[in-house]
């Protein structure tokens, strides 16, 4: 994968809840400035608290750009609550 | 405070908040669901994951938040609460007590039953995941009595380290009414490479539209409402728009009119005052608690005791100066002693409320169990007692309960066919009297099978064919070793331990145990205790150079040892034969040849027995003190307590000195 692919997709998956906030928080920054991708696909989140939701508000917020796409029903349900709609792509 | 003793409070309030929680729901099951209940419920969750979470208590913490989701959705009435599910949420509650004791053996990451816990969370998944998308609350409908109200919250950086979330809560919130309005500040977030991912950055205001008053808008945030700035503003412009509008002050009638006043109110305070005056209420009807490190407590008593002995050897001193001042000192001193033991003791008094407080589960499982319909009625549950003895009379008592379910109450059609109502009752109760601690097991069952009970003890060979025993001698049968007379062996208190070793529980802490029965009518535990393990009251008595304690409240009475005693150790006391033994025998002592020999008559359970010694010392306070490792097993001590003349005396356990000789003789 290249750094500027434009296809470059990085998948989000299991718990984003404050107990692997402080992991996420590394992990997330290590891999978008690794692989650049275009969009995350948050698919594989099963669970999301404030915590999970801070940080994809936090990756938004370092780039705008960076898409958020097919929502998983726990995240779903987070944004529906909060009027998120624009959060997501 | 070290970490240890910090873990040793958190234990000690995980199992308060079970057993609330546990109660609660069985209180639910009994008289319905109302908004206190759910919340202490609520609460009690709430507050075990919260605690947990400082601790990193992960299997706890994942739990907890599984069953807090769905108690915040039983709370806002979108799941209700049926038999199922609290029989759930009772399972849930007893393995969290399982995690907690791994915790307490300090194997915080050990599942003590993985199965258990995939089924459990299986089993609230599938609530959680049955509830569909939100309503708005039963009752508290969006209709024409409804305002607008402008609420803000602002969660403290530190919201996450005490365990919370607050979208639960905006859940909640919004199931209220209808939502017009949701913005969060999302320019309070930083950017991921400067944000702390353990601090809350959550502010965020809604606009809802609610029949809800102020003081409900505020219960909703109760839990969070310690660790967020939150305003509530009515947005009276808009209601008055409302051709209903008079209907609002019946929304609010308690609201403070300071807090009417539109655009003044700009930011209510979290401590509304109608709210906070409600809370004090609540708060006044629990005593204030401090908890204590018994071991200082311990220590505290022990100086007590120390103190006691001190008094009483100066005491002792005083007399031989028979200075009048001196004695009136020490009066004086003597007085204040024993008003400072008085009250030291009492800090080691907790209510019978801690053991009482485990029934309420019991009977529901093992009355289902059963097939019985049984009601437990609970009296005199802040009933006082020692600390130490609460711990020693939870087994005791927990075996008698069961007895009584498992024989005492019949089942329903039996009880039908004898013309009693199909629910049994059981009623454990609790009171003092003169100086003592009364409990008792109470049930309206068919009550004890004298016959049944005679002939299984001369079938067990604990009593002749011929033997003549009064009806109270035959129900204390039942506590010898190795009687039962369950036709049908349950696993519930057939199991070979019988209530002889209730009986010995009972004993060994210097109490006593009576039987009090009706056939077809009910049975009557009766249990006495002493307030405490510490001191007793004693009257102290010698053989040759030995002392001896006896608990004065065993003592009868005091005599001279009379001309007719007979040989055989049976003497006649005021027409009524006396059994009586000597102690120099029983500890083959030397006696003191010179001395006439004296008898104090003794009562122990519903018997009396004379006890000869050589002389009477008088009463005195006895601390008491372990005995000395050599005497441990001596039967008919129960401890060592030091003289005001310094020498030592033996504390005699009259129960256990007069076991042998007690036994039923063959006719």
């Amino acid at each position: 994968m290249t750094p500027s692919d434009p296809n470059a997709v990085l998948q989000l998956g299991g718990a984003f809840t404050i107990e692997r906030a402080a992991e996420l928080k590394g992990l997330l920054l290590q891999q978008i400035m690794e692989a650049r991708p275009e969009c995350l696909d948050l698919r594989g989140i099963t669970e999301l608290d404030t915590a999970g939701l801070q940080l994809l508000l936090a990756v938004k917020r370092c780039w705008p750009r960076l898409r958020l796409v097919e929502p998983s029903p726990a995240v779903a349900q987070v944004v529906d609550l909060l009027r998120l709609a624009d959060l997501i792509d | 405070m070290d970490i240890q003793a910090v873990r040793t409070v958190l234990l000690e309030e995980a199992r308060d908040l079970l057993a609330t929680y546990e109660l609660t729901l069985l209180e639910v099951e009994a008289r319905g669901l109302d908004g206190e209940r759910i919340n202490a419920i609520f609460r009690a969750a709430h507050t075990l994951k919260g605690s947990s979470g400082m601790f990193n208590l992960q299997l706890v913490v994942s739990f907890t938040h599984l069953l807090e989701n769905l108690l915040v959705r039983v709370r806002s009435g979108e799941q209700p609460m049926d038999g199922a599910l609290i029989s759930l949420l009772l399972r849930c509650g007893d393995y969290l007590g399982r995690l907690f004791d791994k915790v307490a053996e300090g194997l915080d990451d050990e599942d003590p039953d993985p199965a258990l816990r995939a089924e459990l969370c299986a089993a609230l998944e599938h609530y959680l995941g049955g509830v569909q998308a939100l309503k708005p609350l039963a009752g508290v409908a969006a209709g024409t009595q409804a305002r607008n109200w402008l609420i803000g919250l602002h969660c403290h950086a530190d919201l996450f380290h005490r365990g919370l979330d607050p979208l639960p809560f905006i859940h909640y919130l919004i199931g209220m009414g209808e939502l017009l309005e949701l913005a969060l500040d999302r320019e309070l977030i930083p950017s991921l490479e400067d944000i702390d991912p353990e601090t809350c950055y959550f502010k965020v205001d809604l606009l809802l539209r609610t029949a809800a008053s102020r003081e409900e808008l505020m219960h909703a945030l109760e839990f969070i409402q310690e660790d967020c700035e939150i305003s509530l503003e009515p947005l009276d412009a808009v209601a008055a728009e409302e051709p209903t509008a008079p209907a609002q002050t019946e929304c609010e009638p308690q609201a403070p009119a300071a807090f009417e006043g539109g655009a003044e109110a700009t930011r209510a305070d979290v401590t509304d005052p109608a709210s906070q005056a409600g809370r004090e209420t609540t708060r006044r009807e629990e005593p204030t608690m401090i908890k204590v490190d018994a071991r200082k407590l311990d220590q505290l008593i022990d100086s007590v005791g120390e103190l006691v002995t001190r008094s009483a050897r100066c005491r002792t001193l005083s007399q031989h100066s028979a200075r009048e001042a001196v004695e009136t000192f020490v009066e004086e001193v003597d007085g204040f002693i024993e008003q400072l033991r008085d009250r030291a003791l009492k800090l080691r008094m907790a209510p019978i409320s801690e053991v009482f407080q485990r029934f309420p589960r019991v009977v529901r499982d093992v009355a289902r169990e059963l097939g019985k319909d049984v009601e437990l009625q609970i009296r005199g549950a802040d009933t006082e007692l020692d600390k130490a003895m609460l711990d020693r009379l939870a087994d005791p008592l927990m075996h008698i309960v069961r007895n009584a379910l498992d024989h005492g109450i019949e089942a329903p059609e039996a009880r039908q066919a004898a013309g009693k109502p199909a629910r049994g009752r059981l009623l454990l109760n609790a009171y003092h009297e003169s100086g003592v601690v009364v409990i008792e097991v109470s049930d309206n069952g068919r009550g004890l099978n004298t016959e049944k009970i005679r002939a299984r003890a001369i079938e067990r060979g604990l009593i002749g064919a011929e033997t003549l025993l009064d009806e109270q001698a035959i129900f204390a049968l039942i506590f010898e070793a190795g009687f039962s007379t369950a036709e049908q062996v349950t696993d519930l208190s057939g199991r070979g331990v019988g209530m002889d070793v209730v009986r010995r529980g009972i004993e060994a802490m210097r109490g006593s145990i009576e039987i009090q029965s009706r056939a077809g009518e009910g049975t009557c535990f009766r249990i006495r205790l002493p307030l405490t393990l510490s001191i007793i009251d004693g009257f102290q008595v010698v053989v040759g150079d030995a002392h001896f304690v006896i608990p004065l409240e065993q003592v009868v009475e005091c005599l001279e040892l009379p001309r007719n005693a007979s040989a055989n150790q049976v003497m006649s006391l005021r027409g009524t034969p006396l059994s009586y033994v000597r102690l120099a025998e029983l500890f083959e002592l030397p006696r003191d040849t010179t001395a006439r020999e004296c008898l104090v008559v003794v009562q122990h359970g519903q018997q009396r027995t004379g006890i000869v010694v050589d002389r009477f010392a008088g009463e005195l306070q006895a601390v008491i003190k372990p005995l000395n490792p050599m005497l441990r097993n001596v039967p008919g001590l129960g401890g060592s307590t030091i003289l005001g003349d310094g020498r030592v005396a033996l504390i005699l356990d009259i129960n256990s000195l007069l076991a042998t000789p007690r036994r039923v003789e063959h006719a």
